[in-house]
């Protein structure tokens, strides 16, 4: 038996290039089987570590998902504002503990700002309860202090003390707001949740940057520089969202209809867990198909492997004639066409995993910036290795199709084979 | 010695699905040591023979000893036990694994047979002995089976029949794909080196002008009674 599988390697080096091929086709269909379900797990695990501790998150009326993706994740972007007095109505509601204000719409180097309130560093949580913290420095005070998620400070290496400017939009091109400059006054510890990629600025600088603006542009003739801009009313008139949280989570939906009947203005609320399961029931749809397709590429692959080794099978009738008469049995024969197919697998499977950690590597820094979603380092989640040893015993349930065919030939052919 | 390498008794064998017998030898009797020629043009049923000799098929009725074992009453491990330890076989041609160097098709025989490497001694030695003596140049040695010419392969194939010393050797029309200046001189190194190993040869062929130099000579078709009823 030893021998036959020294021999059944070196026969499967002679054709390296048609297994070769194959094995490729396995590697990458297996990586995109595996990517597809590591990004799908991470994604909602990414998403649910984004925020805890808020009860409500209130925006003018719009779809549930699309509010969460922009007050939390700042992707896309808010149809419609809210105004001040409805925020300042519901923050004084019985119910609620506190609300944040959140106003969304400007970028510094394609990240996101976000002006807000002070309260925010000490109300908002992610992952596990987790609170904010400061890695240095602490929290704005003045109109044009900025205080930065860690992701913004490492990658375009700001400390405490910098001045930085901010552009209109969120294009990374956008319009400067160059006349009124910003002190980085403190950096956040990581989270890995979308606050990393987020400059935070009070509400007043978000007013205080428009005041000589009106539709997208600098008002022409009209300069108001940073000394002056105190003098005028900094209040905002209006905001992009507000996160709330409640003194009593069983006021929850009470507190909820009460938002959307609102009189003053159309509002929206929504349960974050809520519009979350919305995400997911509007995504499994998605996912379900791009999983099922991915592993009916990784089928093709594995039906390649069958046809590439039922071909071989022609070919090498005579080299299976050969092993007989030097001794080799029948089951011995069976058995290296059934071992060359699952060594095939296996190393295809391995490459795949390879290329999988390879696109994490180059890909999640892309992904996190554009889709928010955080790709950790881990080892595989026990489902991954579930596919994982369903690609190998697919490859195994392929390769006993050849191994029977040159069983069969072998007891056909006996020492002379017919061609 | 002087014992039996082959016995045939009463021997008929079928292919599946086949109304008729292919073979049906009532008697053959193979010496140790002897040199036999056994003339059978193709389709005379000599595969099916030598299949029934290597033990990958066995007889419908009939007895078959193969150095004095009943190859009816092995199990198939021990006959293809029997065939890796103690027949080397040299076919037409495609002897080879093409990938393998030459010295390692050589060698392949104590790489399935414990005994034949054992009888070997040496098994590097003793390939580069014989392939010395079979008038190949070690320059070739190392070169992939697929690279040598024709000649030069069946001398490979030679060497590897007869490497550990084999009681056995089966060579089913070797020299076919010789020119026929080179198939005499083929015959007699087979001839030479069997006797020096003190192997029984079975040499079969269509062509009766090699049996020149061999001890004893007969024809399947006189043999076996099948073929002789059936047109050629």
């Amino acid at each position: 038996m030893k021998a036959i599988l020294g021999l059944a390697l070196q026969s499967a080096w002679a054709r390296r290039l048609t297994l070769g091929i194959t094995l490729c086709a396995i590697a990458l269909s297996s990586a995109l089987l595996l990517a597809v379900e590591h990004v799908r797990s991470d994604a909602r695990q990414s998403f649910t570590q984004s925020v805890s501790g808020v009860d409500l998150i209130v925006g003018a009326r719009t779809g549930s998902v699309q509010l969460m993706l922009y007050a939390v994740f700042h992707s896309g972007n808010a149809t419609n504002n809210l105004g001040w007095e409805s925020f300042e109505t519901l923050s004084a509601h019985p119910a609620v503990a506190w609300a944040v204000p959140l106003s969304l719409g400007d970028s510094h180097h394609g990240f996101p700002v976000l002006g807000t309130s002070p309260t925010y560093f000490e109300h908002f949580r992610y992952g596990d309860q987790q609170p904010l913290a400061f890695a240095t420095g602490k929290a704005f005070t003045a109109v044009f202090e900025a205080v930065l998620g860690s992701t913004v400070a490492a990658e375009l290496n700001y400390a405490v003390g910098d001045k930085i400017t901010l552009s209109h939009g969120m294009a990374e091109l956008g319009p400067e707001h160059a006349d009124k400059p910003f002190t980085v006054v403190g950096v956040l510890a990581p989270t890995g949740t979308p606050v990393d990629r987020t400059v935070h600025v009070s509400l007043a600088a978000i007013t205080a940057l428009h005041l000589d603006w009106a539709g997208g542009a600098p008002l022409p003739g009209l300069v108001i520089p940073a000394e002056q801009v105190k003098k005028f009313e900094l209040q905002p008139k209006e905001i992009t969202a507000l996160l709330i949280g409640l003194k009593s989570r069983s006021d929850v939906f009470r507190l909820q209809r009460y938002i959307n009947g609102y009189k003053g203005e159309p509002l929206l609320a929504v349960m974050p867990g809520v519009a979350l399961d919305e995400l997911w029931q509007t995504l499994g749809m998605v996912e379900r198909t791009l999983l099922a397709l991915s592993a009916l590429v990784v089928m093709v692959g594995l039906a390649g492997l069958m046809a590439t080794l039922l071909a071989s099978l022609n070919e090498r009738r005579r080299e299976l004639a050969i092993l007989r008469a030097l001794g080799a049995g029948p089951g011995e024969i069976f058995l290296m066409l059934t071992l060359e197919g699952l060594l095939v697998t296996t190393l295809g499977v391995l490459l795949g995993c390879a290329l999988l950690a390879a696109g994490i590597f180059f890909g999640a820094p892309l992904l996190q910036s554009q889709f928010g979603i955080i790709l950790p380092w881990r080892l595989f989640a026990p489902n991954e290795i579930i596919l994982l040893l369903s690609i190998l015993a697919t490859g195994l349930l392929a390769s006993l199709v050849p191994g029977w065919r040159a069983w069969r030939m072998s007891l056909a052919d006996g020492l002379t084979p017919r061609n | 010695m002087g014992g039996s390498a082959i016995r045939i008794a009463d021997l008929v064998f079928r292919w599946p699905r086949q109304p008729r017998p292919c073979l049906d030898i009532a008697r053959l009797h193979i010496a140790a040591g002897e040199h036999l020629f056994l003339h059978g043009p193709s389709g005379s049923g000599k595969s099916t023979l030598l299949g029934l000799l290597g033990g990958v098929a066995l007889p419908e009725r009939g007895s078959l000893e193969v150095l004095g074992l009943e190859m009816t009453k092995l199990s198939s491990r021990a006959r293809d036990r029997l065939r890796a330890d103690s027949i080397g076989f040299l076919f037409q041609q495609f002897n080879l694994l093409p990938w393998l160097p030459a010295i390692d098709n050589v060698l392949l025989p104590c790489t399935f047979s414990a005994r034949r490497r054992q009888r070997a001694g040496n098994p590097r030695e003793e390939a580069e002995r014989l392939l010395t003596h079979l008038d190949l140049s070690p320059n070739l040695w190392r070169q992939p089976a697929a690279e040598l010419s024709v000649g030069q392969q069946q001398r490979v194939a030679a060497a590897r029949a007869l490497i550990g010393k084999p009681e056995i050797l089966i060579a089913d029309e070797p020299t076919s794909a010789l020119d026929a200046p080179r198939q005499q001189i083929f015959v007699d190194l087979l001839l030479r080196e069997a006797t020096e190993a003190g192997a029984a040869l079975l040499f079969v062929s269509h062509d009766e002008r090699l049996a020149a130099h061999f001890g004893r000579k007969l024809a399947l078709h006189d043999i076996n009674s099948v073929a002789a009823a059936e047109p050629a």
